[in-house]
């Protein structure tokens, strides 16, 4: 009787353990209801990175302009439907065009300061306040027009800047002179010094970048380099030293590659860009070289 | 009126056009008629739809059964409208687009009522938004 007692009690315990598995297996099979579908359908597997979060953001960007949501889904960084994608909350942001109306509920009495985005969502996991449709914010959001500045570094681009138009009182088949100072300055156009500006723009968000030189750091070929501050001074006939920007070479330039030094100058420059809200600075920097013939002054002493 | 009327629910069957035509193939880009006729969260809901779809290798064949009515209509000031709709999904099913097996949960129904809202804010009007009431077989 006891045996007995204890078969059924193994048997009830593994039908116990039989219907608590089915529970789980209808539990993992739960259902996945996108917006609009009529039909609920079977919940399908996240592909993992479940630890990212509003908190804990996945990478802006893993290259070829792919952005990782928060399942670790790789989306397109930009869709010409969705907009620029946040993965800040795994929703795209698209410039509303044109504007909504100023009585429209949606700029929550803040027109026309900021803008109204459309917003979609890749998961409904939602950060607060962005769970699709219109949403006004006070300028554009994280991953807005690429990567910061990305739009920048294009009107950068357009600008075409160059180093220094090097010159030197050495124009022409003049040799320079040991021990005597060199100057050194560029001749000044938009694209040697500055200032240039360009505007580089994706829709809902246009940026313009303006650039100025700043100094140019000379290489000066014998192993010397210097900063100058500004473009340099050109030459002044009769004037032995330069106000801004000279070198004195100690020896000669024979023996040099082709008998002479390679200069070389390298422009840096200060861009300033703003658009829709955003601004920033950042810096780039151009090089050109020239050659310059030093030789010795020949000095003939008498008694 | 009935002009307005049925312009409102021009809009409401062109973005089922969209609707249907983008989730028929969500890894292709969506069809133009999704922001021809819809905008705000009628819009973007079909557009976080697609997303997922595509992410789950599930798309739909087929297409609903409509029967919208316009239940309210606004026209003075910002024009807006209401429709309700009992949609007939029958013929409207999600399947894994790498086997044609049907996706579809469970015990689900395949009517329901849906809700939507218009709106104009400039040449013509626009789907605002669409509820679907899960709870509200029809």
């Amino acid at each position: 009787m006891l045996s007995r007692l204890t078969i059924l009690a193994a048997v009830a315990s593994s039908l116990i353990t039989l219907s608590l598995s089915a529970t789980s297996a209808t539990a993992t099979g739960a259902v996945d209801c996108p917006p609009i579908v009529t039909i609920c359908t079977v919940k399908v597997g996240d592909p993992g990175s479940p630890g990212a979060s509003p908190q804990n953001p996945p990478a802006a960007d893993v290259g070829d302009g792919q952005c990782v949501t928060f399942k670790g889904s790789k989306v397109p960084c930009w869709d010409d439907y969705f907009g620029w994608f946040n993965s800040t909350d795994s929703c795209y942001y698209k410039y509303r065009e044109p504007q909504p109306p100023a009585d429209d509920i949606t700029w929550e009495g803040h027109y026309p300061a900021g803008a109204i985005y459309v917003v979609s969502c890749a998961e409904s996991l939602g950060a607060p306040g962005t769970n699709g449709g219109w949403a006004w914010l006070p300028g554009p959001p994280a991953g807005y027009g690429g990567a910061p500045g990305q739009l920048a570094r294009q009107a950068v681009e357009q600008m075409a800047l160059e180093g220094p138009k090097i010159r030197t009182p050495l124009d022409g088949d003049k040799i320079g002179t040991v021990g005597i100072p060199l100057w050194l300055w560029t001749e000044q156009g938009a694209t040697t010094w500055g200032p240039s500006s360009a505007t580089a723009s994706v829709p809902g968000l246009s940026v313009t970048a303006t650039a100025r030189a700043k100094w140019i750091d000379w290489d000066l070929g014998d192993g010397s380099t210097m900063r100058c501050e500004g473009p340099g001074t050109p030459y002044i006939p009769g004037q032995v030293k330069s106000p801004t920007c000279d070198h004195v070479y100690q020896r000669s330039s024979a023996g040099q590659p082709g008998d002479v030094y390679t200069v070389t100058g390298t422009t840096t420059w200060e861009v300033t860009w703003s658009g829709a809200g955003m601004s920033g600075v950042l810096e780039v920097t151009r090089s050109s070289s020239a050659t310059v013939p030093i030789g010795e002054l020949q000095v003939l002493a008498t008694n | 009126m009935a002009e307005a009327e049925a312009a409102v629910l021009t809009a409401y069957r062109g973005y089922w056009d969209g609707v249907v035509a983008s989730f028929a193939n969500p890894v292709q880009p969506q069809s133009p008629a999704l922001a021809e006729h819809s905008d705000d969260t009628a819009l973007t809901d079909a557009q976080s739809a697609l997303i997922q779809l595509a992410h789950s290798g599930i798309h739909l064949v087929g297409s609903p059964t409509l029967t919208p009515k316009v239940t309210g209509l606004e026209l003075n000031g910002a024009p807006t409208a209401t429709i309700v709709d009992c949609v007939d999904a029958s013929n409207w099913q999600p399947v894994f687009t790498s086997s044609g097996a049907s996706a579809a949960a469970p015990d689900q129904p395949t009517r329901l009522t849906y809700e939507a809202s218009a709106f104009h804010p400039e040449d013509r009007w626009l789907i605002r938004s669409v509820t679907v009431h899960r709870d509200q077989p029809c």
